[in-house]
């Protein structure tokens, strides 16, 4: 992926700090209103990250070839690389807490989008695990308590049933840089 | 319901007073009082679980880290 470096729009400076981790691509243009509008947002969530997560600037008439291979069709348009793989994307203009949930994205390469739910992360198997089990024993200890063993029973099946999800996602080809 | 507004402390913390809950309302107390002991455990394991809880959403509060720095005009 080719870094265009960073633009800023007038009155509205963008860090572009370049650091390990993951990047954010915000897609914008001159002539759009809800660019502007999000230009200080971006900055202040940006320097928020610093320097964990990179923050480039394309506009998109200065390097439409850029935004035809990320497939932006519209401004804004935000994507967010770990890798050099997307994992998660917003169009439009997005407030604070999307644009940090977006971030934590690039820094955990966690995928997210609006609406997704997010794969099962270590921390939440291991506590899914051992509230599944503690409740299990819990109702096994209680005489066979049903309420307690269907409570740890589901508990272990979530559990279980993210891994698996998470292992299908991770094998998914995923492939920002091809030619669309 | 798809991202996490809870520290790991509080996770921990609300999973563990959850299943007490639910312990002690289901099989110590009985009746409608541990029925609804048992709800409430339920509802902080689930949060727990979830690492997201709408009473944070609706505030707009997280305790998870980072304090919101003042957005410029």
């Amino acid at each position: 992926m080719t870094d265009t470096g960073s633009r800023a729009l007038p009155d509205h400076p963008i860090r572009g700090d370049a650091a390990g981790g993951g990047e954010v691509l915000a897609f914008v243009a001159p002539w759009c209103g809800p660019c502007r509008r999000l230009a200080p947002v971006l900055g202040t969530v940006a320097a928020r990250h610093h320097p964990t997560v990179r923050l480039v600037t394309v506009p998109v008439d200065r390097d439409p070839a850029l935004a035809a291979e990320h497939g932006v069709s519209a401004t804004p348009t935000i994507v967010v690389l770990r890798d050099g793989r997307e994992v998660a994307r917003a169009v439009g203009g997005v407030g604070e807490d999307e644009l940090d949930r977006l971030f934590d994205a690039a820094s955990s390469g966690a995928a997210t989008s609006a609406g997704a739910r997010r794969a099962g992360t270590r921390t939440d198997v291991t506590l899914r695990l051992g509230a599944g089990a503690s409740l299990l024993a819990a109702g096994l200890l209680a005489g066979g308590q049903p309420v307690l063993l269907l409570a740890g029973t589901c508990a272990l099946a979530w559990a279980a049933a993210p891994c698996r999800a998470w292992r299908r996602a991770g094998a998914a080809p995923s492939a920002p840089e091809s030619t669309r | 319901m798809s991202y996490v507004n809870e520290a790991g402390w509080d996770r921990i913390a609300r999973v563990v007073i959850g299943v007490a809950l639910l312990v002690i309302g289901f099989s110590a107390v009985g009746g409608v009082g541990g029925v609804i002991l048992g709800l409430v455990g339920l509802i902080l394991l689930v949060t727990g679980l979830v690492g997201y809880c709408p009473i944070y959403g609706l505030l707009h509060v997280r305790t998870n880290g980072r304090r919101r720095t003042p957005t410029a005009a």
